[in-house]
């Protein structure tokens, strides 16, 4: 599934954007430039999904697919798909289509809720069998004080908060793929009953690690988007998602911006309160106009501006900024650009 | 008295040897060195009288992973006013800490931290009852693993108001424990010296042609003694490869690596399973085995010696805490000895870095030390850099952090160090010759041979002694029950952690 995602990448990204941006969308890092690359190469389920991919390894990887002539590489470390990597890429269409990954939506909470439904677990399942000494599968302190606080909570009926997952995370398990249920479960420690290390699941699968660590990614997304589309059937499971919903969309910084833009402050004004510099709040602007288009654009460009603009994209028939720039000249900079491209991808 | 506490605090019926003296005579506000072989539960000696002591006591250790882990083994055991300070915690963290360090019975603290004037303005204002100098030899230059910071810890007794002092060694051989005393100068220590000797440890040691012959051994013990085994390496490469190799060849054992290059919580997860009988062998580095408590460890194999007695007696007392039959195995092969000695040669500056540092120091009169720096543009190593730090500040030429090189012949001083290290390495060197020679000695029992220089009396074996008295692997017969995870399908996985169906 990893290999697959990457050529997908590279199919839709093809000559537009080098190699390294692909790295930056998976580890979900440079935020704003790639937030706006998924959106307008439509990569936004990547966004995020593997933040401990290492550069070098990754550049590894694409060293190996060009080894194997699924990719050629061109000297500004841009690539495309070859014969083969296509038909590769069509063959597996099946797989593509069945992944669950939601990453823009969700890359910033499904590791802090995956933590605290593992420690809870195996908090609950010892401290019902007796044991009150085990070691927390995680340093994180705030899972460790929200699952403490949590924990309060259900103590009273231990016994039955544990039916409730059970049967919660048994419904989530059987509507999906065997393997990925026992990927699952494999990694939840209990009493008694030590999680396999990732290290130990790519022997166990005989998979790489990288796949692993993308189908676990792939199998919390598929969670979080059962647990909040049935919320009647996982009224137990929602309290670990629910108050993350938050921390869905924005950056910190971005909705610190966000709230003074609201407080009607200019971006010179904002950049200024913030001791921050205007092309950092330019690039929180874009951020928030993918979330809120029809908010943003308009306070910042006229009717025809906007209409220019779009024209001179639609000409171009090109995703790069520069070839839109030149097309509308000095008239307007590259701010205005990339706030109407953003607006423009959230109407398709 | 103290057993019920014990009892209470930490669920351990009765003491092991030499616990309880050490704790009464501390108790009893007396200054004492305690010598306790590994694996007798040496924390326990202050861990208790932390409990018990009005005021705090404060731990000064080395080992910044053995420290995060006791805490965390403590507050699992609801022993909650413990906390580490070291430089795993970052700014926030610590300055909330320090706000309330009076709130906590046990502190465990990094030499280096001590010496950090904000921490320890906060250490003088709480009432320190007992001060504690765990791995105590690090005082020595004699012993194996010396640690310049420790020399300052003389200086910071009577500044606490001169609390009762702990010194506690696993390794201490007499020579060591004098400079102890000596070097912190607490002269009216008692001395509490427990034997070194494990009675229940059969010694081996197995001369190979070479690694393949070293292999094919290893693969055929695992696979005719399936116990709790850890197995040592001195690379993490082979801690990789030979977990590969013992589960391609023995799969009915289950195998696992560890090393210090892994993933925090990933080594947790290995840890654990082996601690939870779902795994049986571990490939590892000296990195694990710090504070795991495992009493049925069978079976210790060293595939690479490490560079000391000390080191390797340490290690192996990982076996048998149950006082059941366990064994120590050493493989060896021709040219085994190179590797420790490139670790020797590497853990001091060369030549080139010394000069390199003192061209810098000479040009840079007055300017304020940046570690980080001086690491990153001389190519140096914490350990290189800690020691060539206290040798400049011997010499006078960094002071509180600062370089003080006007009118100092720097010339000089980068010769006085180089011999310095010349004569560090001939007694690491030796210290590994010393383990050698009890390698490839041709007829002396095993068990006198290593513990006579710690103590006068070596004690008689309890089961088998050693090959070269009575030891063959044909004769031994490891109590030890495996508890195989099952692995099933995910129902069966999910229904047992929840206690569902046959598993109510």
């Amino acid at each position: 599934m990893f290999t697959l995602i990457i050529l997908d990448c590279i199919n839709k990204l093809s000559l537009d954007r080098s190699i390294s941006g692909i790295y930056h969308m998976l580890t979900g890092k440079k935020s704003v430039q790639s937030i706006q690359d998924a959106h307008i190469f439509q990569l936004t389920a990547y966004f995020g999904i593997y933040k401990r991919l290492d550069f070098a390894e990754f550049e590894r990887i694409i060293t190996v697919l060009e080894r194997e002539q699924f990719i050629a590489v061109s000297d500004n470390y841009s690539a495309v798909l070859t014969d083969k990597g296509k038909q590769y890429v069509t063959d597996k269409q099946e797989i593509l289509n069945q992944v669950g990954l939601k990453g823009l939506k969700y890359h910033r909470m499904s590791e802090q809720f995956l933590l605290r439904l593992q420690l809870f677990c195996q908090t609950a399942t010892n401290l019902f069998a007796g044991n009150n000494s085990f070691l927390a599968i995680t340093d994180n302190r705030e899972v460790q004080l929200w699952v403490k606080h949590f924990y309060h909570e259900t103590k009273p009926d231990l016994r039955k908060c544990l039916d409730e997952m059970y049967k919660e995370l048994k419904i989530f398990l059987s509507q999906i793929d065997q393997r990925s249920a026992e990927l699952f479960v494999d990694r939840l420690t209990g009493f008694k009953r030590i999680a396999l290390s990732k290290e130990q699941l790519s022997k166990k699968y005989k998979k790489s690690i990288h796949e692993i660590e993308v189908q676990l990614t792939d199998i919390v997304h598929r969670l979080i988007a059962f647990i909040l589309n049935n919320k009647q059937v996982t009224p137990f499971l929602v309290s670990f998602v629910d108050d993350l919903k938050s921390q869905m969309f924005l950056t910190d910084s971005a909705s610190h911006t966000y709230r003074l833009y609201q407080k009607g402050l200019s971006i010179a004004e904002i950049a200024s309160t913030r001791g921050l510099k205007q092309n950092t709040i330019q690039d929180h602007i874009i951020e928030i106009s993918y979330i809120f288009p029809e908010l943003i654009l308009p306070s910042f460009l006229n009717k025809e501006a906007i209409e220019t603009i779009k024209s001179a994209m639609n000409q171009t028939n090109s995703k790069r900024l520069k070839d839109i720039k030149a097309l509308v000249g000095d008239n307007y900079s590259y701010f205005d650009i990339r706030l109407v491209v953003a607006v423009n991808q959230m109407d398709k | 008295m103290l057993e019920k506490y014990l009892e209470q605090y930490f669920g351990y019926p009765e003491f092991r040897p030499g616990q309880k003296e050490i704790i009464s005579n501390v108790l009893d506000n007396k200054d004492v060195l305690g010598v306790l072989p590994t694996g007798s539960g040496k924390s326990i000696c202050y861990q208790l009288p932390a409990k018990l002591l009005d005021g705090t006591v404060v731990v000064v250790s080395p080992l910044i992973a053995l420290m995060v882990d006791q805490v965390k083994q403590l507050v699992a055991t609801g022993f909650k006013e413990v906390v580490a300070i070291n430089s795993f915690l970052d700014f926030e963290g610590r300055s909330d800490v320090l706000s309330n360090l009076s709130s906590y019975k046990l502190i465990y603290i990094s030499p280096e931290m001590l010496q950090n004037k904000n921490v320890f303005q906060h250490l003088l204002r709480i009432s320190v009852s007992l001060f504690v100098i765990d791995e105590a030899h690090c005082i020595s230059q004699w012993g194996h693993e010396f640690r310049p910071d420790y020399l300052k810890l003389h200086e910071v007794i009577p500044l606490l108001g001169n609390p009762t002092v702990l010194a506690l060694s696993a390794t201490a051989t007499p020579d060591v424990q004098k400079d102890i005393i000596h070097q912190l100068q607490v002269p009216k220590m008692k001395k509490l010296i427990f034997s070194m000797d494990r009675d229940n440890i059969a010694f081996k040691v197995e001369h190979c042609d070479d690694v393949t012959e070293k292999l094919t051994y290893l693969v055929d013990i695992i696979g005719k003694f399936p116990v709790p085994t850890l197995i040592y390496f001195t690379s993490r490469n082979w801690t990789e490869k030979v977990a590969n190799i013992l589960s391609e060849k023995v799969p009915e054992v289950s195998s696992a690596f560890y090393h210090g290059g892994m993933d925090q919580s990933e080594r947790l997860l290995i840890q654990q399973q082996f601690m939870n009988g779902q795994l049986d062998v571990i490939c590892c580095t000296s990195a694990f085995g710090m504070g795991i408590n495992k009493n049925d460890v069978r079976l210790i194999i060293h595939f690479h010696l490490p560079t000391q007695i000390e080191s390797f007696i340490q290690e192996v007392g990982r076996a048998g805490r149950d006082g059941q039959s366990s064994v120590s195995l050493v493989l060896t092969a021709p040219n085994d000895n190179m590797l420790p000695k490139n670790l020797i040669d590497a853990e001091f500056p060369t030549i080139g870095q010394i000069e390199m540092v003192c061209t810098y120091l000479s040009e840079n009169d007055g300017v304020i030390i940046s570690n980080d720096m001086l690491l990153e543009r001389y190519q140096l190593s914490e350990s290189q850099w800690r020691f060539l730090y206290y040798q400049l500040e011997k010499s006078g030429v960094i002071k509180d952090n600062r370089i003080v090189s006007n009118n100092i012949d720097l010339n000089k001083i980068a010769k006085q160090i180089q011999s310095f290290v010349n004569q560090r390495k001939i007694h690491k060197l030796n210290k590994f010759n010393d383990l050698e020679k009890w390698v490839h000695h041709k007829e002396q029992c095993r068990r006198d041979g290593l513990f006579s220089s710690f103590q006068a009396e070596v004690r008689k074996a309890k089961f088998m002694c050693c090959d070269k008295c009575d030891f063959t692997f044909e004769h031994w017969e490891p109590r030890y029950k495996s508890k195989q995870v099952k692995q099933g399908s995910w129902q069966d996985v999910l229904d047992e952690l929840f206690f569902k169906g046959a598993y109510e």
